[in-house]
Parts: C-alpha cells; sequence; structure tokens
C-alpha cells in the first residue's frame, strides 16, 4: 500500500472495521511500530516533532478524567508549544460548542461531548495537517452534521485533512480524493468522484408481470445480468453504455412488456461495500 | 527539561490520590519518630546516641527507608495512570517523543526522591537538635545513600510499571520483588549482595548490627553500583517502551 496526500488535500481513508485505517494512521503519528515501511510528514522524515504541527484524534478521545477541559487542553497546549494557549483554549472550546462546560471534569462528559473535545483538541496550535479517525463516532445526527460542517470549513481554509471512516456518506462528503482498504491493502484510490461515480455498469430495476420471463431472458443474454431480486422486481446490471430505452426495447422484442422501467440507485453504503466485495 | 517537568506538573498538581498519599507519609514519618523515641525501642540494644549526630542519620534514614517501598506504589499509579487514560499515546501524538515520554517520568522521579530525602534529613536533624546534637555535618553521608537507595526503589518500580503495564500486577511485584530476590539470592550466595534490590537496601543497613555482615564493597562502591542499577532500569524502561505499540 502505498499513499500520497498533497497540500490541502481533504483525503479519505474508507475502509470496513478491522481494514487497517486506525493502524495506518497510528503509524503516521509514531504510536505503532510498523514491520516494514517509512512515512515521512512534510518532506521531513519521521521526526517526533513534526507532530506539533499535526492536529490529530485517534480512534478515541485521550484525556485525564480528573481534569476540567481547559486543564485537559492546557497540557496538550503545553505540549504543541502554544503560544497564547488561555485565548486558543477558550476559542477551539467555543468552536465545538463546550465553552459553557469548560470547567467541569472530562469524566462529567458524555461521549459527544468527549468526543467534541477530542476535535477542539485537534484544533489547538492551528495546525497545517488535521488527522480524524472516526470523528463522528458516537455523536447524535445534529452532532454529526455540525462536525462535518465544521470539518469541511477547515477544509475551506486550505488546511491538509486526512480523515479516516467507514461512513462512506462521511467521506464522500467532506472528502476530495479518497483510498478504501480492505484487510491492509489498498483496494481503490483516487478522487471522490473517480471511485464513486466510475462504476462500470449501471443499475435497472425492472418490474413484468411474469419476473420468470425476465429471468430466462437474462440466461441467455451474455450483456445483462441479475443483480438483485427484489421479490415483486428485479435489479439488472448492464454495461454503461447501454441506456434504457436500448433495454426496453430488447425485452418487448423477447415479447416482454415492462410494466415498471428505472435506473436503480444503490445506497452508496451498498456501492462501498459492491467495491469492497468486488476487490 | 523544565519543560516536560511543567507538562508532568500540570497533571500531578491536581491528582488526589498522589496528594492524599504523601500528606499521609509527611504526617506520619515525624509522628513514628516521635514515637519510637517515647518507646525507646532501641534504647535498650543500642545507647542514646542514636538521637544525636552521627548516628542520628542512619537510624532515621534506616526506618523511612521502609516507608519507601509503600511511596514506590505512587510511582506504579501515576505511571500506568497514563496507560489507563491512553494519555500516553495522546501525549506522543501530540508531539512529544518516547525519549521525552520516558524522560519526564524519570524528572519527576528524580524529584520526588529529592523533595522525599530532604524531608527526612529535616526530620533528622531536628531529632538531633532536639536531643542535644552539635556537628549537622557529621554522618551525613547517610543521606547521600539513603538518596541513592529511595532514588533506585523508585525507578524500580518505574521499570515494573512500563514492563507490566498493568498496575495491581505491577504493585504486587513491586513489593514482593524484595522477597523473590531474597529467594532467588538463596541459589546464588556469592552474588547475592550485588543484586539490585539487595544493594539499594544495603546502602542502608540495620543500624544495630552494622558490621555483622561481610560486604565485598565498600560503602562507595555500593552507591556506585546502586547509581549503575538506577540507569540499568532506566534504559531497561525506555528499551521497553521503545519496543511497544502504545
Amino acid at each position: 500500500m502505498s499513499l500520497d496526500v498533497k497540500e490541502r488535500m481533504v483525503f479519505g481513508i474508507l475502509g470496513p472495521n478491522g481494514s487497517g485505517k486506525t493502524t495506518t494512521l497510528g503509524m503516521l503519528l509514531g504510536v505503532i511500530n510498523p514491520q516494514s515501511g517509512t512515512y515521512s510528514w512534510f518532506d521531513n522524515g519521521t521526526k517526533d516533532a513534526n507532530r506539533k504541527r499535526i492536529g490529530s484524534l485517534l480512534e478515541t478521545p485521550n484525556f485525564y478524567p480528573y481534569l476540567t477541559a481547559v486543564q485537559n487542553l492546557e497540557i496538550s497546549a503545553k505540549i504543541k508549544g502554544v503560544s497564547n494557549p488561555s485565548e486558543e483554549i477558550s476559542e477551539v472550546l467555543k468552536t465545538v460548542d463546550l465553552f459553557a462546560r469548560k470547567d467541569s471534569k472530562f469524566s462529567t462528559y458524555s461521549l459527544g461531548m468527549k468526543q467534541r473535545l477530542a476535535i477542539a483538541a485537534t484544533l489547538l496550535g492551528d495546525p497545517e495537517v488535521l488527522v480524524f479517525d472516526e470523528p463522528t463516532n458516537g455523536l447524535d445526527p445534529q452532532g454529526i452534521a455540525e462536525i462535518r460542517e465544521l470539518i469541511i470549513d477547515i477544509g475551506k481554509k486550505g488546511k491538509t485533512i486526512l480523515i479516516a471512516s467507514h461512513i462512506l456518506d462521511e467521506i464522500e462528503k467532506v472528502c476530495s480524493h479518497c483510498a478504501i482498504l480492505k484487510e491492509g491493502n489498498l483496494v481503490r484510490t483516487g478522487t471522490i468522484s473517480e471511485i464513486i461515480g466510475n462504476q462500470e455498469s449501471t443499475l435497472i430495476k425492472l418490474s413484468t408481470v411474469n419476473l420468470e420471463d425476465i429471468k430466462k431472458c437474462i440466461d441467455d443474454d451474455s450483456g445483462i445480468s441479475l443483480y438483485k431480486d427484489l421479490g415483486d422486481k428485479i435489479v439488472i446490471s448492464v454495461s454503461k453504455e447501454r441506456n434504457t430505452s436500448e433495454i426496453n426495447k430488447y425485452f418487448f422484442d423477447k415479447g416482454i412488456v415492462l410494466s415498471e422501467l428505472s435506473v436503480y440507485n444503490e445506497s452508496l453504503e451498498n456501492q462501498f461495500l459492491e467495491i469492497i466485495k468486488k476487490s | 527539561m523544565m519543560h516536560l517537568l511543567s507538562i508532568e506538573w500540570l497533571k500531578l498538581k491536581r491528582l488526589n490520590t498522589l496528594k492524599v498519599i504523601l500528606i499521609v507519609y509527611a504526617l506520619l514519618l515525624p509522628f513514628i519518630f516521635y514515637t519510637l523515641s517515647l518507646m525507646n525501642v532501641y534504647g535498650t540494644i543500642y545507647d542514646e546516641s542514636i538521637y544525636v549526630f552521627p548516628d542520628v542519620y542512619h537510624y532515621v534514614t534506616y526506618i523511612s527507608s521502609y516507608f519507601n517501598l509503600i511511596l514506590g506504589v505512587i510511582v506504579v499509579v501515576f505511571t500506568l495512570n497514563e496507560l489507563k487514560f491512553r494519555t500516553q499515546r495522546q501525549n506522543m501524538i501530540d508531539g512529544l517523543s518516547k525519549k521525552q515520554i520516558i524522560l519526564s517520568k524519570f524528572y519527576v522521579i528524580t524529584l520526588m526522591s529529592v523533595a522525599i530525602t530532604l524531608y527526612t534529613f529535616l526530620i533528622a536533624v531536628c531529632f538531633a537538635f532536639a536531643n542535644g546534637g552539635t556537628d549537622i555535618f557529621e554522618g551525613i553521608r547517610y543521606i547521600g545513600f539513603y538518596l541513592i537507595s529511595t532514588f533506585g526503589y523508585f525507578i524500580f518500580a518505574f521499570f515494573l510499571a512500563n514492563l507490566l503495564k498493568n498496575p495491581s500486577l505491577a504493585i504486587v511485584f513491586y513489593l514482593l520483588s524484595t522477597f523473590l530476590e531474597g529467594i532467588i539470592g538463596l541459589f546464588a550466595k556469592d552474588y547475592a549482595q550485588f543484586f539490585p534490590l539487595s544493594t539499594f537496601g544495603n546502602l542502608i543497613p540495620l543500624p544495630i548490627i552494622p558490621d555483622g555482615f561481610e560486604y565485598a564493597m565498600t560503602e562507595i562502591q555500593r552507591a556506585g553500583l546502586g547509581f549503575v542499577y538506577v540507569l540499568i532500569f532506566m534504559l531497561l524502561s525506555y528499551w521497553v517502551l521503545k519496543k511497544r505499540d502504545v
């Protein structure tokens, strides 16, 4: 697996649970020793100090439970060498809407608040690169929407963002580029439209009085294959060049009158599963 | 160094477990010496000189060294808190190197050893002056030995914490390690006195019979060996962390 993330990209790493997203990021962030291979940040190699220029949320929010939000962020700020900590801490806490609870202990926070505090911590010191591993984990729908907005905003400011997720929708909404992982291997990489838009086949949903008639025709023909049987309808897969009117004519010639014919849009989630399955 | 220490200070100053244990220790230690002097435990075998210079240093550091075993538990707690909260990982992600992770705890342990030694020194001095002692520098070398011994026990606790990663396991092993070392020593009698915990312990031998045991090394050599063990445990801790995913 080899990846190259350029400045100002919002780069998504997509893959099912256990595909190696966190492991990959963990190696990049120096907490997991790679068995082989190398990485380089800012054309500056693997130096520990590079990480001070990166804001990272890896897997879980990690804070001292007996300290308040502000006290926890003071530690992060000190490690990162932030010049005016108290101002920046207030600012990032306002950004993630935690300012009202800034003096509550971390242990009293809900899962969503913990996640938001972790995102606040990544913003400290105005880093050039942000790394988010499952950033919307544990958030409610409103929280998810807010965090996505926030990430899109950060991306617009010209920051480079690396984001890992198993949720395709999330990657599609915020990323410009994406890589798909499976069992530690790179399955695909490219821009979002390349990956999601560039399917080899079109799916078409059909219906008629007797579905068996359709199935028979499909068996005879090499250009059409059965994709899914929905019970009262059938989804077929045809090469991208063929359009619906051509398909309609094909079945009509076979003596089948279609009662329904439409392009079938798989949910994004399913497309992703398809890519993973095919590889 | 000051940078790493200031980071550690932010973590430790609000850690209540640490505060409680240290306050109890600080109150208990003088109280114990006061009680012992009333009971005159050593008075029957050992004369009044243990309450004045130079023997007061030996006596006070010997009794205090039992507490070091308990204070080592603090080291295990604040080291493994960082694993429990996964903050060691976060500190690294935020930019610390593994070397700095080890060094920052090393500095804290150094400072803690120095503070405890100074406190013990203060108690010994107060005790001696109250009993009519005059020459403060007489026998003061035991304070130096005590520092290395304390430092040694703490670093050993730190190493065990890093190695075992589990607080209960590390604490039990730490408290039992002196006995375990003693058992191993039975099979290697000639070398037992060179083992690390024996080295730390022998720096301050039992005051009643200071010459009851034949040491192969002089006091200074024992102190030197103790210091070497401190460095070894430090390097081993670093090596353990270096090889590990955090």
